[in-house]
């Protein structure tokens, strides 16, 4: 296996019409062979708690912050109490509609956090933003 | 020497004093600028010195020196009947002095007339000195005076100032009026003072007043004041230090003033100016609420519109389509509920009407009777505190609505719900308590959120995240507030004040 080809991705966002979008384009077009939704931080969290799933955990997760029960950075903070758990730690894009300055500033200068995208995405951009982290990890290896 | 005038029968009081050998006065009473007469009561023969003549601009022999043209030409006439009577009084006592206006060169002046008889001579001998300017300063002095004293009425001022020797206070006549006091007290004790004052006010002015002694710092300080016929006003209480020659405070000195009317008008000013800043943080959230909103569902119709372009199969592109409709008719949805929110707005202006909590709560619990009993949920009301408010019948039905509504939906799985409603009448102001044993909401994370538009905390179906949005929007257009209280798994607390 390539060790920068991406088997398995999340998408986590309230936006159930967004999760589905982003999960047809993927299959149409092929990207990824394993797209994983949950409605909030919470059902994410709550899966990866579970050892069973340890070996599922996906390369790369694309994060909404405002969301009920557990928002996008509960669950980035929930995620750092348990990474060592993992053997690899996912790649988080935040795709978000907040515009709030403190979100950004805190995303730019979070370590976990590849990028802040801003909602609405256009379908392009799913397909950016998976080459943006390939990319990336080319350059880190 | 000087010789005598006889053609105008100019009399020189010095000519007199040669002609008695008393030469070295003469130049005294030159050099003075005072006017020196003497006068003969028997044959109305009066003689006026250098300095007469000088004093009332003339040269001797300018005008005629005598009695009766002093009466007639000189002296004023409303000033002729106290002088005469002065003149007449001398017999009976030693010296008399009198202010009299005189006609001089420039027009009638004010001299201070001074004489006394001499017996030797049996004669009267007097002086007179222009004391115009000083007149005219005291009659300024007593005018502006009396402009001050209006002026502290009309502007409701009194002075007062503490001597530090004596920690003695003296209130002038207007501070004792803004005190209400109508006995004629001039000094009080300063505690005597502080004590005019409501309890909170008495320690911040007593530490002004002790700072103003010991460091000389002045203050300005607005205090309720208590007056002595129990009338609450609000006064102002300005002071300075004046200080000695090594800048130790000597007295201070102070004004009090009813500062009542303009403190209730600024009272008014700074409420609507909440008011205004409420309505202004609700329009600013309503507006983000817009471009948010819209911007999201458009985003995803977007996205669709993409993806059912670049969907290969017609299987695809059906399936996308499906969803396409499904989100323009929650974006349909999503705009009745602006919409919802545009109308509190211009409802709020209805007429309010006096309405029964109990009759319209009874309403609303037998509109939601399924979903009460279905919950197995038992509900408690007491409107026994405040039956009734003038409220807008819509909006009240709408908040219990809500309220009720939101506590069966997020009901806890492990126990009937037990919903209670109360009112409260507190400082004129009515309140609902509306409390459930629910899931509760985490404080900690949603206190900002809860009232948000579009904003949910559980997994819950139904959830559309409008109730509170909606309530909170009714309760504020008409004035009131809404808070919360909540513990996670224990149940919520709303308290609303109505009015």
């Amino acid at each position: 296996m390539e060790p920068n080809y991406i088997n398995r991705v999340w998408i986590i966002d309230d936006d159930a019409v967004y999760r589905y979008a982003f999960r047809k384009f993927v299959e149409m077009k092929g990207l990824c062979p394993d797209v994983v939704d949950f409605g909030n931080g919470k059902d994410a969290m709550d899966f990866l708690q579970n050892p069973i799933n340890a070996r599922l955990i996906p390369d790369l997760i694309f994060l909404d912050i405002d969301m009920p029960v557990m928002d996008g950075w509960g669950f980035i903070e929930a995620f750092e109490h348990i990474k060592t758990r993992f053997e690899k730690a996912p790649g988080i894009f935040l795709v978000t509609s907040s515009i709030d300055y403190r979100d950004i500033v805190k995303a730019q200068n979070h370590p976990a956090i590849i990028d802040y995208v801003m909602k609405p995405l256009a379908t392009h951009q799913f397909s950016s933003l998976f080459s943006e982290y390939q990319e990336k990890q080319s350059a880190y290896l | 020497m000087l010789s005598h005038n006889n053609d105008v029968e100019a009399s020189i009081f010095e000519n007199y004093l040669f002609d008695n050998g008393n030469s070295q006065f003469a130049d005294v009473i030159n050099i003075a600028s005072v006017g020196i007469w003497q006068l003969k009561p028997d044959n109305k023969k009066s003689i006026w010195s250098l300095g007469f003549y000088k004093m009332l601009g003339y040269q001797p022999g300018e005008i005629q020196c005598s009695y009766n043209s002093f009466l007639e030409n000189v002296l004023y006439y409303e000033d002729q009947d106290r002088f005469l009577r002065s003149l007449n009084n001398i017999w009976n006592s030693n010296a008399q002095a009198i202010d009299v206006r005189l006609l001089t060169k420039k027009g009638y002046q004010w001299f201070q007339c001074e004489f006394q008889k001499d017996d030797t001579t049996g004669s009267i001998v007097g002086t007179f000195v222009n004391i115009h300017n000083f007149k005219i300063s005291q009659l300024q002095l007593t005018t502006h005076n009396q402009l001050i004293n209006e002026n502290s009425k009309l502007i409701k001022m009194g002075r007062w100032s503490i001597d530090v020797a004596t920690n003695k206070l003296s209130l002038s006549k207007e501070a004792l009026e803004i005190l209400d006091v109508t006995t004629d007290i001039n000094e009080i004790d300063i505690e005597q003072f502080i004590s005019f004052f409501d309890l909170q006010s008495r320690q911040k002015l007593k530490d002004a007043i002790e700072t103003c002694i010991k460091s000389c710092r002045p203050f300005d300080l607005d205090f309720k004041l208590i007056t002595a016929g129990n009338n609450v006003i609000w006064s102002k209480i300005k002071a300075v230090a004046t200080i000695d020659h090594y800048g130790k405070c000597m007295t201070i000195k102070g004004v009090i003033q009813d500062i009542d009317a303009s403190k209730k008008n600024e009272d008014r000013l700074k409420s609507s100016l909440t008011n205004v800043n409420a309505e202004n943080k609700r329009l600013q959230n309503f507006a983000y609420i817009v471009s948010h909103n819209l911007r999201s569902y458009v985003g995803n119709l977007e996205i669709m519109v993409n993806l059912h372009d670049e969907a290969a199969n017609n299987e695809d592109k059906e399936e996308i389509f499906g969803h396409i409709k499904t989100v323009s008719s929650t974006l349909s949805t999503m705009i009745q509920h602006l919409n919802e929110i545009v109308k509190i707005d211009t409802e709020k202006s209805s007429e309010k009407t006096l309405i029964e909590f109990d009759l319209l709560f009874k309403n609303i619990v037998n509109a939601l009777q399924a979903n009460v009993q279905h919950a197995g949920a038992v509900v408690k009301a007491d409107f026994s505190e405040c039956r009734s408010v003038r409220y807008l019948p819509a909006y009240l039905e709408s908040i219990f609505h809500n309220l009720l509504s939101n506590s069966l939906k997020y009901r806890h799985p492990e126990r009937s719900p037990i919903i209670r409603i109360e009112s409260k009448i507190e400082n004129g102001h009515v309140y609902i308590v509306f409390e459930d044993n629910g899931l509760g909401i985490d404080m900690e994370k949603y206190q900002d959120k809860i009232f948000g538009m579009y904003q949910t905390f559980h997994k819950n179906e139904d959830a559309q995240g409008i109730g509170l949005y909606i309530t909170r929007n009714q309760i504020e257009a008409l004035g009131g507030s809404i808070k919360v209280e909540s513990i996670l798994n224990s149940g919520t607390r709303f308290i609303i004040r109505l009015t």
